[in-house]
């Protein structure tokens, strides 16, 4: 069966009885996808299906069937200006990843909230996040560097309309 | 309009490394066997006498400076400080600067492996001597082709330079197609660049490993892949110490996707073409046990952990403590710890390779691992291969905190490769981690302290028992070697502190659950009980408790340097200033505490807030100053600073793990809550200027005092005293209803 990833169409196999972290990562190479629980309790395994974040951990594989997929490795595609996408330019500003094993999960989280929400406040934000974990206990930046994103964004978003 | 994008692609398989160094050109700054005076801090690395060099450290034909360091990546930045001292002591922009990332056929052997935060202050004594070396062979080779003196020369941006002649001869284009070799020292030793002199080092430098974290491109042990994979799951039994009575071999072999089972005595697993289907078939064994007739409960390891009784270990004894303690008055008070779990986010996974090639055996191994090289013999062990034919790939570590100084995975996958024939990666669910990996062990320790007159501590006893760290992971020599488990108690022994009379004892206890490493070992422990207890002397004795540290200061290096982060961290915290009384309900309040480990000394100021009505506590801010000797890079400092305390804060507030039935409770995330964002203290670090000693390490020193701030602070919040961890919300409620 052909997935709809990243803008493209990829055979990803048969999907029955496959979850859609174990498809991403094992047969397509998309290990930029993290898997840490297993079990939708942490965050990691966060992927876009239709622009709505998902645990892929706990996703049936063929319920993506005919949705639009959106990985880490997609996620600077999905925004307008040059480069990578404002949340992975304000963690590495911020240098914010330590470990980096939830920081896609982080990200993908963090990029969907800004997208619904451009100018959050700081409780906002850590209602967005608190279901993300990060066991290397990298929340001071994290709070920061979401703020950061959203000052990026805002200023593009200003200069596409200047 | 088409805009240039980072072009990221699917991960294609892995490659075999295999080149090694011998074929390249280039400058090869090895360490020989027996120039241990290099060595000295870099104690357990080991370099084979007559074997292919062990290179630490090349310079390219093309000038780039190449490192080969066997330290794990795993989130603490060691690969840029890396950078950072090698691009000093070369002269060099830190781009020119590579780390390689090698397997165990091209990084020089390191027994020790990467804990401890001994990293830093091992290897750069070392790096910093090799890239000397390199530096002064290729200003010899300038002199000479310039026909002048080395003196005249100097070394800026990749070349050496010779004002007078206007010429400036690059790395690259003095070594030229040769290979050179060198044994470290064979020329004597270099001349090393002043301290004050540094350009990198105790700059903020970008990690090197970040933009593959942000971009998914990073990767891990987990990560690993090769064509035709299957995917591994070994049968573990349910409770402590249950036996195999009967499985369904035919069941799970029928499974749809699953390949084969495996089994060899107690081994038994299951090989599948997904990782779904391994886990499906494992469960189709539907593996009967029999069970220990007393399953292990809590209450038991609780019971069992007081101090006291044989085996006790004086770790320190001076003047007479009885005498003092009957001098009076004495106050006295016991602090328990519970179980705690790594959590790591990436959990144990590996991918194992094991064949017969051309009639010769090989294994591979692609695991995140703490102690690559200690881990070829763990591997030639469990599939009788010799060591020579093993070979162990370390990549990006999702986390490591001591758990991952251990790779049983890596040793499940490597048997089933073996077995299936084909490469095949097994990775462990939470459940599996949590009841087969090993937890940090329970402490429970009794103090006693007696006060004079004008409120100095005259006898201070410490009885601390634990669970074993060292003796749960390591054979049981080593405890003959070492003389005592000071994993256990790591930070039970203040050396900052004087006290005229001093004895601490500990003993060790058995859990049933294997108990080990965990990110500082005894050290959040043990700090808590003492400087919990520093608090409770010093209000018996009616004083600050930041001046009655303060006061209780060693005159040595270590009380002084202590002295001077205290003072700091009262003033970052403006301690002397009584914190504002919300009008929310909720109380707050400060606490202080400190800790001095592996020469890092540390103090933390928390302030807290707590709701009397539901007992919830929230950690609002922790400030903390600290020493640690030389700083390769303070934005990399701080980094682990906020770290080490979100671990504390989940230790102090959330984080246990209990034993039920023969089985660690906790499944997952979902029973095993650790720190969240929400939960998260604004942390603000500051961190001495001290270039005369060190680099001292720094990825656990924060950790010590978290706790004992926090829970110093909930007593100063409220006026009940919690000692034992965590401070849940039923236990602060039940405290204060009791006060
Ligand atoms: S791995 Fe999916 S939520 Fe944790
Ligand atoms: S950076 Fe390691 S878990 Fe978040």
């Amino acid at each position: 069966m052909e997935l709809l990833i990243n803008g493209q169409r990829l055979e990803a196999g048969d999907l029955e009885n496959r979850l859609l972290v174990y498809v991403l990562r094992d047969e397509l190479g998309l290990t930029g996808t993290r898997l840490g629980c297993g079990a939708g309790f942490c965050g990691s395994c966060t992927v876009w299906l239709d622009g709505v974040p998902t645990r892929s951990c706990v996703t049936p594989a063929a319920d993506a069937f005919g949705k639009a997929i959106t990985t880490i490795e997609g996620l600077a595609d999905t925004y307008p200006a040059a480069g990578l996408h404002p949340v992975q330019q304000a963690f590495l500003e911020l240098q914010v990843p330590q470990c980096g094993w939830c920081m896609s999960g982080q990200i993908m989280t963090a990029a969907a909230f800004l997208n619904s929400n451009p100018a959050p406040a700081d409780d906002e934000v850590l209602t967005a996040l608190e279901k993300n974990l990060c066991r290397c206990g990298t929340y001071h930046r994290l709070k920061q560097a979401v703020q950061r994103a959203a000052v990026i964004a805002r200023a593009d978003a200003a200069a596409v309309e200047a | 309009m088409a805009k240039p994008k980072p072009r990221l692609s699917r991960r294609g398989f892995l490659g075999l490394a295999g080149a090694g160094l011998a074929a390249t050109a280039g400058l090869y700054v090895a360490f020989g066997f027996g120039r241990r005076y290099l060595i000295e801090n870099f104690d357990r690395l080991q370099s084979a006498p007559d074997a292919e060099p062990n290179s630490w450290l090349a310079v390219t034909a093309a000038g780039t400076v190449r490192v080969y360091m066997p330290k794990a990546e795993m989130g603490q930045g060691v690969h840029t400080a890396f950078q950072q001292i090698a691009a000093d002591e070369l002269y060099v922009p830190l781009a020119q600067v590579e780390i390689v990332l090698g397997d165990t056929t091209v990084l020089p052997e390191d027994a020790r492996g990467t804990n401890g935060s001994s990293s830093i202050a091992s290897v750069y004594p070392a790096l910093r001597q090799a890239a000397a070396y390199a530096r002064e062979m290729l200003k010899a080779e300038a002199a000479q082709k310039l026909g002048v003196s080395a003196a005249v020369l100097t070394v800026a941006g990749g070349a050496i330079v010779h004002q007078g002649q206007r010429t400036a001869l690059t790395y690259g284009a003095l070594i030229g197609e040769r290979r050179i070799v060198k044994v470290l020292g064979e020329d004597g030793v270099p001349p090393l660049k002043a301290v004050d002199e540094y350009e990198w080092i105790g700059q903020p430098a970008p990690r090197l490993d970040l933009p593959g974290k942000v971009d998914g491109s990073a990767q891990y042990g987990f990560d690993a892949r090769l064509p035709g994979m299957l995917f591994g799951k070994v049968l573990k039994p349910p409770t402590f110490g249950a036996t195999l009575r009967s499985l369904d071999e035919a069941a799970a072999r029928q499974t749809p996707r699953v390949v084969r089972v495996v089994r060899d005595g107690e081994f038994v697993g299951v090989v599948a073409e997904t990782a779904e289907a391994a886990a499906v078939g494992v469960q189709r064994l539907n593996a009967q046990w029999t069970e220990k007739a007393r399953l292990d409960q809590q209450a038991d390891v609780e019971a069992a952990l007081p101090p006291g009784g044989p085996g006790g270990q004086v770790l320190r004894e001076a003047g007479d403590v009885a005498a003092a303690l009957r001098q009076g008055p004495v106050v006295e008070a016991e602090y328990q710890t519970p179980f705690a779990a790594h959590m790591m986010l990436e959990p144990p996974a590996a991918l194992a390779h094991v064949r017969q090639e051309a009639g010769q055996w090989r294994a591979d191994v692609w695991t995140s691992t703490q102690g690559a090289s200690s881990l070829v013999g763990s591997v030639a062990r469990a599939t009788g291969l010799q060591a020579e034919q093993v070979v162990v790939h370390p990549l990006y570590l999702g986390g490591g905190f001591g758990r991952k100084s251990v790779a049983d995975v890596a040793l499940e996958a490597a048997r089933l490769s073996q077995a299936a024939g084909a490469p095949v990666r097994v990775h462990w669910d939470r459940a599996e981690e949590l009841q087969n990996g090993f937890l940090r062990p329970p402490t429970h320790s009794r103090l006693r302290a007696a006060l004079t007159a004008d409120g100095r501590i005259a006898g201070w006893e410490n009885q601390q028992a634990s669970g074993l760290v060292f003796l749960g992971i390591l054979p049981p020599v080593v405890k003959t070697v070492l003389g005592w488990d000071f994993g256990a108690t790591r930070g039970a022994v203040p050396a900052h502190y004087a006290f005229p009379n001093h004895r601490t004892t500990a003993w060790l206890r058995d859990t049933p659950v294997r108990t080990g490493f965990w990110r500082g070992l005894g050290l959040l422990p043990n700090v808590f009980a003492v400087e919990s207890f520093m608090d409770e002397l010093a209000h018996a004795a009616g004083q600050d408790p930041l001046r009655f540290r303060l006061a209780h200061l060693a005159s040595d290096s270590i009380g002084q340097r202590m002295r001077s982060v205290l003072e700091r961290v009262a003033q970052m915290a403006a301690w002397e200033q009584p914190l504002a009384p919300r009008t929310d309900g909720w109380q707050v309040g400060r606490g202080v505490a400190v800790c001095e480990d592996v020469k890092t000394v540390v103090a933390q100021v928390a302030e807290v807030a707590v709701n009397p009505a539901t007992g919830a506590v929230i950690a609002e801010r922790v400030f903390c100053a600290l020493d640690c000797g030389l700083v390769i890079n303070p934005d990399i400092v701080k980094a682990q600073v906020e770290g080490n305390v979100m671990w504390g804060t989940s230790s102090a507030l959330v984080e246990a793990v209990t034993i039920k039935d023969g089985r660690v409770a906790a499944t997952n995330f979902g029973d095993y809550p650790i720190l969240t964002i929400r939960q998260a203290p604004l942390v603000l670090t500051e961190i001495s200027v001290n270039k005369s000693e060190g680099p001292y390490g720094i990825g656990e020193p924060p950790i010590g005092p978290t706790a004992a701030a926090i829970a110093n602070a909930v007593f100063a919040a409220t006026g009940v005293r919690l000692r034992r961890l965590p401070l849940t919300p039923d236990r602060v409620l039940e405290a204060l209803r009791a006060a």
